[in-house]
Formats: C-alpha cells, structure tokens, sequence
C-alpha cells in the first residue's frame, strides 16, 4: 500500500514534471520569435556556399551561418520579451546598393501598427505589432509577419564595402569586420517598438495618433510632451539638441547604471551676453575635461583676412601674447584638430576651442590623435561660437573680459539631462532615420540604439549594461 | 418634366448610397471605440467616416450631397502627406491597423573610412539609404571630421 502510493507520487511527480518541461514556454521573459525565411532556393538563406563553423556559429553553409546569426539575436530578444503569441520576422538576405566603401547593411522596421485594441494602456495611440500583439494576447494581423528585416548579401564582395563582409560569429569577436549579430539586435529593437511611426520631421502622427513611443519624449525646452504639441512644435522639437528627453520610469531607473557620471560642457561665465551652458564635442586627444576644469580668459586668434583663426601654423606674435595664458578660440578648416590645438599650445594657450564652419547642432566630437597635446579642447557650434566673437569684439590686445569655464558636470550623466532622464537623439539639421527613434551619441558608454552602432558594444540588452530592454518596458513590454 | 423627373432619380440614388453607408452594421465590441483619427482635408465640407468613404455635406442645407470636383481642392503640404499616408482599417473587435510601408524602414548604411575603419550610420526607406551612399557621408559617433 505505502509502495504503491509511493510510486503513485513518483508517477504524478513525473506527469508534472514532464508537463512543465514540455508546456510552451510563456512565462516571464519567454517569447519565441521565429525567423521565416523569405528567400529563394539557392540565394540569401538558402545560399548552399560551404563555410567553415565561425565563433560559435555552427552552421555549414553561408546561408545557414546567416540565418543562424538571425535566429540567435531574435532568441536573445526573445529571452527577455514576454508574449503568449510567436513573434514573426520575414527576413531576406539580398543585394542591396553598395559601392566599394559604401554599403547599405540592412532595415527592419514593423510591418503594422495597431491601436485601441483590448490591452492597450494608452488610446488612440500606434503599437509596433508584435507589441500589441503581446498586450492583446492574441495575433492581430495572422495572416501576416510583424517584422520585416532585409540585409545586403553581397557585403564584402567585390565593389561592395569590398573585403568587409558581416561577421556571422555569435561571439563579437568581429575583428574590423560588421557584426551582423549586432546590427540585427539594433534593426530588431526598432521592429519591436523602439522607433516611432510619427513623421519627425514635420510632426505629424500618423493618421493622427502618436506612436506609444511619443508618450515619453519631453521637450525640455517647451516643457511638453510630444503628445501635447502640435505638429510645428514636434518638428521643432526633433531637431532640438539634446533637450528631448525619455521620461519612462524603467529607462530612467537605469540611467545611473547604464550611463557614466560626467557631462562635458562649456559655460560662458561674463560678461552677461555670453552667460550660460553650451553644448560641446569633446577631443579624442589631449587630457579629458575634469570635474574641477578650466576657467579662463577666451582670446581668438585672428590670421585670416576675414578676421577668423584657423591656426594652421605657427601662431603670430601678436596672436601668441593674446592666447598666452588664455583658452584659445579658433575657426574649424583647412587642418587637423590636434594641429590647431598644439600650435596654440605652442603659444603658450591652456585650452582650445573650436568653433564649426557649418551650422548644426550638437557639435560632433573632436577626431584626431597627437599625444604630445597636453591641453583640453573641445569643439562648439557655429552660432554658439557667433555669441561668443561677438562679446569678444570690445577685447584689447591682451585682455577680452571673456570668461569661461570647460569643464565635466558630475551631476548628469553622460547621455542624460540634469534630472537623469536618458536623451534622444535629434540632431539640426534633421537626420532622416537617425533622429527622434535613436538614443542620443552623447551616452557613454555607447547603447545599442545609438544611431552609430559603435564597434565596441556588447551583445547585451539589458542592464546594466544597456537601455534597450527598459525602453522596451516602457513602452508596454512585459507589464 | 425629364429632367425633374431624372434629378429626382439621382436624389433618390445619392439617398440611398448615404443610407447604406450610414447603416452599415459594425461588429459590436466591449471595449471603448473611439472615432477614427482626424485626417486632414482640404475641403471643410467633407466628412471622413472611414478609410476610403468620403461624402460631403452641403454647408446650407446641412445635409449629405455627392462629391463633385470642386470638392477635391489643392492639397496642401499637410495634406498630401496625409493622403500618402497608409490608410487604417477597423478590426472586428474595434480596435485600428495600419501597415507601415518598407519605405519607413530604418536602413543601416556603412561607411569605410580611409583608414580601413567602418562606421554606420542610418537613414530612412530605401531612397534614403540610397541617397547616403550618394552623399558618402555616415555620422561617427561624435568624431564626424577629423578636420
């Protein structure tokens, strides 16, 4: 009797052992996304051309290495995602435009939106398909994929980004080549909600819903969110640098682990015409802003006939005791950054500043490397430098009145604004397909939806070391 | 008379286009169904009622008439975007979708540098893409020119 209801218990516990192992996995974190092969026999996915195993990848033939690659960056979206309803991705490998350093590498994008349908937390507001699908527990749109991601077959070949094909290791370890298991992390994000449908560039929703990824973008400087603008504010709005913020609360909560403590910037201390913060791209030599910085006098230099300084050569007596001791204003053109910087270093300068020769904003960073430069330099936009020659036209020979200070503010995070809340890429002028649906190129260390997709991600999209997954959670992802 | 007579004819034949599609039967839902989006027009007279049904109401007499071409006036900037854009279509529980054409598609674009370095970059559709590689120029992050 006691055996008996000893084996009983055995058995039960194995029908229930078996039966949880073998349920479809739709607990926390367990989407299934399925890569559907939409290319023809022999091409793309199909390509029968032998390949030797490469990092990880098994695969035998380049057409299965690829759909590998495919297969194992949407698992890894799919161990973080929830939903009861399989995530389709028709995806194609084909030729796409390319020249010998040029190639278009891919797209991704939703194949449909959905609104106010049951599960939806906000009304009359667009979700990405698998999105909505995942809230509404149910598939919307069956008869059709939720995303659809296409990516060149030809890269490497010749006269196309020759001799830099993808990488199809699963293990990062791409060398100088593109990561393909990267880039389709970054296109699956998009196609999974992290890109809005509304026309950035004039402001219009589409049909007149916002995306739910409007819901979160405040501009700092109108104090509204997107959804309380009209349309001419919107647009204004995506190309105001820096100033449009991510209010979800998962994203937020993660900034502090994701992005580093340190902003660089520029603050204009006198007169009262120059005072304020100024956004600046920082140098890729000399030594780093600190925390404490360096305040100073600005002095231009002057050796063009037009009054602007390029600082190509040795610097001028006049021009060596006007910056000697000074942070040195010069104009962008003609040589490199760290060639500007030592000439005025040379003089005797304790920091540069470059101001653009093209109008834009944010200034992009500084590139160039010398490592006998020994003073800070950072880069400011055309009409931010126009302040400041402007305050600097009352200035004597030696003296201008100018204060300034460049410095690293250790109360935001690199990538976020003074209240911690992670910035979005908008770019003057407007960047089509990078602005607004990117997190801004300010963070560090670089995100996956950086508009760049920089060589030294991981192949992480969570925290810590990554936003991605919280925009996601944001967004309506795993309530 | 003939005339009357045929005027009363397309009356009646304008009346009952506007009846049925008034009295269409929609699927009953439970959940809140708000009405569709606001789509932009260019004439004040007309009254969207869902994708692709448009009559338009006589200003004075308040009621439904046929579209005439005078109906269909410029379009604006606004407008015409609106008109491109993809149309909605209503689900059989109430709710709304659109499907995105590939040419909102976000493009991965990359760029080799002359130091053998690759950079991307993105762009919007398939003729934006195109357009960057025209262009040859791919953002780096925050080291854009060296010069």
């Amino acid at each position: 009797m006691t055996a008996n209801r000893s084996t009983s218990l055995r058995r039960l516990l194995g029908v229930v052992l078996t039966a949880l192992l073998a349920a479809p996995a739709t607990s926390y974190g367990a989407a299934t996304i399925v890569i559907q092969n939409g290319n023809a026999a022999g091409v793309g996915f199909n390509d029968p051309t032998p390949a030797a195993p490469v990092g990880g990848n098994p695969g035998t033939t380049l057409g299965q290495q690829r759909l590998n690659a495919f297969q194992a960056a949407a698992n890894v979206w799919g161990a973080q995602l929830n939903s009861t309803v399989t995530i389709v991705v028709l995806a194609t490998m084909e030729p796409l435009a390319c020249n010998a350093t040029q190639a278009v590498l891919g797209s991704a994008g939703p194949v449909t939106v959905s609104g106010n349908f049951p599960g939806a937390a906000f009304l009359n507001t667009w979700y990405h398909a698998a999105l909505a699908n995942a809230l509404n527990g149910l598939d919307r749109t069956p008869t059709q994929p939720d995303i659809r991601a296409r990516f060149n077959s030809n890269l490497g070949q010749a006269n196309c980004l020759t001799g830099t094909p993808f990488y199809l290791g699963l293990d990062n370890n791409h060398g100088t080549a593109v990561d393909l298991f990267t880039v389709l992390l970054h296109e699956f994000g998009h196609g999974l909600g992290f890109s809005t449908v509304t026309d950035a560039q004039s402001g219009i929703f589409l049909q007149g819903f916002p995306s739910v990824y409007d819901q979160f973008l405040f501009d700092t400087t109108q104090g509204l969110f997107w959804t309380q603008m009209t349309n001419a504010q919107r647009a204004q709005s995506a190309i105001n640098a820096r100033r449009l913020a991510w209010t979800g609360a998962n994203v937020t909560a993660g900034v502090p682990t994701a992005l580093q403590a340190g902003t660089a910037q520029l603050k204009g201390l006198a007169p009262a015409t120059v005072a304020g913060t100024y956004l600046v791209g920082t140098a890729s030599f000399g030594p780093p802003l600190s925390p404490g910085g360096i305040t100073g006098e600005l002095m231009p230099v002057v050796d063009q006939a037009n009054g602007t300084g390029l600082a190509c050569t040795p610097l001028s007596a006049a021009n060596a005791i006007a910056v000697n001791g000074k942070i040195a204003l010069v104009d962008r053109g003609t040589c490199t950054f760290p060639e500007k910087a030592k000439f005025v270093q040379n003089a005797g300068a304790v920091g540069v500043i470059v101001v653009d020769n093209v109008a834009g904003s944010p200034p992009p960073g500084l590139g160039g490397t010398d490592p006998t430069v020994v003073i800070p330099a950072v880069r400011i936009t055309l009409a931010d430098g126009a302040i400041f020659k402007n305050a600097l036209r009352f200035r004597s020979r030696t003296k201008s009145g100018v204060m300034v200070k460049m410095d690293l503010d250790m109360s935001v995070y690199a990538g976020a604004d003074a209240l911690g809340r992670a910035l979005v890429y908008t770019p003057n002028p407007f960047q089509a397909g990078s602005s607004v649906s990117h997190w801004d190129t300010i963070a560090t260390p670089n995100l996956l939806m950086e508009p760049a997709i920089n060589g030294d991600l991981s192949h992480s999209v969570t925290l810590p070391r990554d936003l991605t997954f919280a925009l996601l959670r944001d967004i309506g992802w795993n309530p | 008379m003939t005339r009357n007579w045929l005027a009363a004819v397309a009356g009646a034949i304008v009346l009952a286009v506007v009846l049925a599609l008034f009295t269409t039967p929609h699927t009953a839902s439970p959940y809140p169904r708000p009405a569709l989006p606001p789509v932009a027009h260019a004439n004040t007279g007309g009254y969207n009622m869902s994708a692709g049904q448009k009559i338009a109401i006589d200003p004075q007499t308040g009621q439904a008439r046929p579209i005439e071409h005078d109906d269909v006036a410029p379009l604006t900037s606004s407008a015409r975007q609106s008109s491109e854009m993809p149309q909605p279509t209503v689900d059989a529980d109430g709710g709304l979708t659109v499907a995105i054409p590939d040419t909102s598609d976000v493009f991965t674009v990359a760029t080799k540098g002359p130091d053998g370095k690759i950079t991307l970059g993105h762009a919007s559709g398939v003729a934006g893409a195109n357009a960057k590689l025209r262009e040859g120029s791919v953002q780096k992050k925050e080291v854009l020119n060296d010069r």
